[in-house]
């Protein structure tokens, strides 16, 4: 949103626009003429001290130079060379008064004798702009001295080689030297007032003007209105009285690197155009008819300069204030161009290269390789660089692949919520890498959420079957209780004892399937801790045959042990140690069939200690080793004998929750059960 | 005539305890929760208290923890919770023993009994440590000269062998025996796989001095290494 003010009236912005080109133009003009009589514009002097009049003194004043210096050499040696003779004509000829209005005389200085003039002794009546100066010319400037050690002399000559003299001090010449020629001459110099001659002193005369200093400070408040008028155009510019924001004409729209070329270039053209129409006219056609014709072309120019000017300043602002200044550019449109083509190329070459198998790239990649190479060897400076960038690349792949190796490690050896970072994968060598790594992170995560999801299941189930155990327990021990009183009751009934003692039994099994519930689910889900201890299971084995004496006897059952001749250890948690024994030990005294054998053997082999309780099932065993072990399953699908059927689960539980292994064996009525522990010492 | 204060939110368990207790001849007190029980012990002479764990408004680990910065009457904790770690919380809370539901009536009562007599009989101790050669471990007192063995002031009848073992383990109370060292230092001779023997002797003698043989309070069974009698003082 701009203010709107007078800076938007088209008839003001155009009144300024002319302004500024008139002022432009006269300004010029202004700046031409100050220019052209800069040197007379602030003297108070004539003609005598412009500059061209200056010029044309001081080369008459060098012609005399040259002659008085070959006057002197004919003083000195009597004649001159051959080119010194010419040129001493030559001198001569241009200082003639016939051809030039230079005028001199020469005196000696000590006698005021006249020795050379332009014109006898009243050469200088007439002249104007006098000046004087004082030559002097002294053969005794010009000396050899050398020193002669054989005769202890000083060998004194000139700069002819003549030998002069001899003396014993240095700074006593011999008298010979004494006499050579020495002169001093008073030269003085003017020129004819009357200026006869049509040489450069007329010239210079005739080409002096004096300027007008006024025109100096017009011009100069000229330029300032101009360089007001540009600041407010400036101003002006992109403003329009119908519109809210700064708009761009119809030239604004031109890219700006274009518009600025040419304007620039017509702006020189025309400006350098009127400079040498008008100079051409001023000095050649001044006061004549095509002279004012020149004047008028060159104000057309100055005049076409000033519009350009003008236009390209608010152009220029305009753009500037629509920020459209560096993007309306053909460099920029070309840069664009080049970028999209280089990003379609980019994405050409990776689906292309993308859509090929690893094999492919690997080999394209290496020919590329060797492409570089061959190109790069062409340089030697960029051997080094080509294949440090190409290192650094590998050592980047290398890298993301490590990172790779360590994250699968880390979800492989039970982290699965391991997340390998990517970010650093993001590049176009390491895309297969990335892939591969989010790959695996999907597959951590999803065998991370299994792993919770059971783990709590697993706890879920455990919580929940001690939940019902616990409120199982309290009517539980009711009916105990109550079946216990029924007993002590005086019932003469015989069949109301007898059932009685069927809920004795069954509250009895009852009691025992819940304990073992609890057991069981706790050890298979290793919410059960362990306090390992060094075992000896040779002695853990008595212990349990103590126990199970006269269970086993009771059962008709004979025990028959093998133990090692050296007590051997494990390390293991004693009461789950037992517990397990307690459920084999139990299983035969249930199981077994009356009168025969059991063996408990304690085997010490290959590191690991072997228990094994064999027994004969006095039922048909007709299912699996394996599936006895699952919970609730026993020997007998009757399910009338007592125990819960969970005695086995739990003995492998708590051997596996001890670091130990459960196997089961059944060979025909054979049933063998194997603990096995790692041996410790 | 003892007062027992019977504490549990199950009405048919408290009363089927009664039952029990009435017929051996203790007077009972019912309570259902352990708010009662505080007040019950209060206005009554109570001479042991049976105690469930799990009970609404105050449950029995804090009433217990209540009861014992006053009385130090025997406190048998009822609880359905079989995990050690509750055993340990409520011996150590200050309980005297515990029973784990479902119970075995004729355990109850055993163990009723055994604290009555340890509670209400302390001077008996003081005058066996007298006669010297006695040993004793809780309420085990073994008397080397007569040849006798109490347990809460009962007579247990042992064979020799047992009375060597469970002498030999009251001499060093707290000491784990393996099989073999029992058989050598009772038998007096070397054992060659006669440690069975052991084993089967020493559950004898936990049948004859325990209440729960499975879970024994003097004679524990250190398993894979041997046995040992607890310390109690």
């Amino acid at each position: 949103m701009i203010k709107h003010d007078f800076r938007d009236r088209a008839l003001v912005k155009a009144l300024a626009v002319l302004l500024t080109i008139a002022c432009g133009v006269c300004a010029v003009f202004g700046w031409i003429y100050c220019g052209v009589n800069w040197d007379s514009m602030f003297d108070v002097g004539d003609f005598t001290y412009s500059s061209a009049w200056n010029q044309a003194r001081e080369n008459a004043l060098w012609r005399l130079s040259e002659r008085l210096g070959y006057e002197w050499a004919k003083l000195r040696w009597g004649k001159l060379t051959y080119l010194e003779e010419q040129e001493y004509q030559s001198a001569l000829y241009d200082l003639d008064p016939a051809r030039t209005n230079f005028r001199y005389t020469v005196r000696d200085n000590a006698t005021g004798e006249l020795l050379f003039s332009s014109d006898g002794k009243k050469s200088l009546d007439n002249a104007i702009d006098l000046r004087s100066s004082l030559r002097t010319y002294d053969a005794r400037n010009s000396l050899n001295v050398e020193y002669d050690p054989d005769r202890e002399v000083y060998v004194w000559s000139d700069d002819a080689g003549t030998e002069l003299g001899e003396s014993e001090d240095s700074a006593v010449p011999p008298q010979a030297v004494q006499d050579l020629p020495r002169v001093a001459w008073a030269v003085e110099y003017g020129v004819d007032s009357r200026l006869k001659v049509d040489d450069a002193f007329l010239a210079a005369r005739n080409s002096y003007t004096v300027g007008n200093v006024k025109v100096f400070y017009v011009t100069a408040a000229l330029t300032g209105a101009w360089l007001i008028l540009a600041v407010f155009l400036l101003c002006c510019a992109g403003r329009r009285r119908s519109a809210d924001t700064f708009v761009l004409n119809w030239q604004d729209k031109i890219p700006y690197d274009l518009y600025l070329c040419l304007m620039v270039g017509g702006a020189v053209l025309c400006f350098a155009g009127g400079i040498d129409a008008t100079m051409e006219g001023w000095r050649h056609f001044n006061g004549e008819p095509y002279g004012k014709t020149l004047y008028i072309m060159a104000g057309a120019m100055f005049t076409l300069f000033f519009i350009l000017v003008a236009a390209g300043l608010m152009s220029t602002a305009a753009r500037i204030k629509t920020h459209t200044l560096l993007k309306n550019t053909l460099l920029r449109r070309l840069f664009g161009l080049l970028g999209r083509g280089g990003a379609a190329l980019g994405r050409w070459w990776r689906t292309t290269f993308g859509s090929w198998s690893v094999t492919n790239r690997v080999i394209v990649g290496f020919l590329l390789y060797l492409v570089g190479t061959v190109l790069t060897g062409l340089t030697i400076v960029l051997i080094p660089v080509y294949q440090g960038v190409v290192l650094f690349g590998l050592c980047k792949w290398a890298l993301g692949w490590k990172a790779i190796r360590e994250g699968t490690a880390a979800i492989v050896g039970g982290a699965p919520e391991t997340v390998i970072d990517t970010s650093d994968l993001d590049r176009p060598l390491c895309r297969d890498l990335k892939a591969h790594a989010e790959q695996l992170n999907d597959l951590g995560s999803a065998i991370n959420s299994a792993v919770e999801e059971r783990m709590r299941s697993e706890r879920m189930k455990a919580e929940l079957i001690t939940n019902v155990s616990h409120d199982l327990k309290t009517p539980l021990t009711s009916i105990i209780n109550y079946v216990d009183l029924l007993k002590k009751e005086d019932i003469q009934n015989e069949t109301a004892q007898e059932y009685i003692e069927v809920l004795d039994r069954k509250s009895q099994r009852l009691k025992k399937l819940t304990e073992d519930l609890v057991e069981a689910s706790k050890a298979s889900t290793g919410t059960l801790a362990t306090d390992p201890e060094r075992i000896g299971v040779g002695q853990l084995a008595s212990q349990a045959l103590g126990e199970y004496e006269e269970k086993l006897v009771a059962a008709g059952l004979t025990p028959v042990t093998e133990l090692p001749q050296e007590e051997v250890f494990v390390r293991a948690d004693g009461r789950h140690l037992w517990r397990i024994l307690d459920n084999l030990m139990g299983n035969c005294v249930k199981y077994a069939m009356a009168g025969t054998r059991v063996y408990l053997d304690v085997v010490a082999w290959d590191g690991r200690v072997t228990i094994s309780v064999k027994n004969v099932s006095a039922q048909q065993l007709n299912i699996p080793a394996e599936q006895l072990l699952e919970r609730f399953v026993r020997g007998d699908e009757s399910r009338t004998t007592e125990g819960s059927g969970l005695g086995l689960s739990i003995a492998r539980s708590l051997t596996e929750l001890n670091g130990g292994t459960f196997r089961l064996e059944v060979d025909g009525d054979l049933f063998k059960a194997v603990v096995s522990f790692p041996q410790v010492d | 005539m003892y007062n027992i204060l019977i504490c549990d939110d199950d009405r048919d368990i408290v009363s089927a305890l009664d039952i029990y207790l009435t017929s051996e001849g203790y007077r009972t007190i019912p309570a259902y929760d352990g708010e009662q029980a505080l007040r019950a012990v209060e206005e009554n002479d109570v001479h042991l208290i049976l105690m469930d764990v799990m009970m609404p408004n105050l449950d029995g680990i804090r009433a217990t923890a209540r009861l014992r910065e006053s009385c130090n009457v025997p406190i048998i904790l009822l609880t359905a919770k079989s995990e050690d770690a509750d055993k340990v919380l409520g011996l150590n809370i200050g309980a005297d023993d515990y029973v784990t539901k479902p119970f075995n009536p004729m355990e109850v009562m055993a163990r009723v009994k055994s604290q009555l007599r340890r509670y209400t009989t302390l001077g008996g101790r003081a005058e066996a440590q007298a006669a010297g050669d006695v040993l004793h471990s809780g309420g085990i007192v073994l008397d080397d000269a007569a040849k006798t063995v109490t347990v809460d002031g009962e007579p247990v009848n042992l064979t020799p062998i047992e009375f060597n073992i469970l002498r030999l383990l009251l001499q060093h109370p707290g000491q784990v025996f393996s099989t073999a060292q029992i058989y050598e230092q009772v038998w007096n001779d070397p054992a060659y796989g006669s440690e069975n023997t052991v084993a089967v002797h020493i559950r004898h003698i936990r049948e004859k001095i325990e209440i729960d043989p499975s879970d024994p309070r003097y004679i524990k069974v250190v398993w894979g290494l041997g046995y040992k009698m607890e310390k109690i003082s």
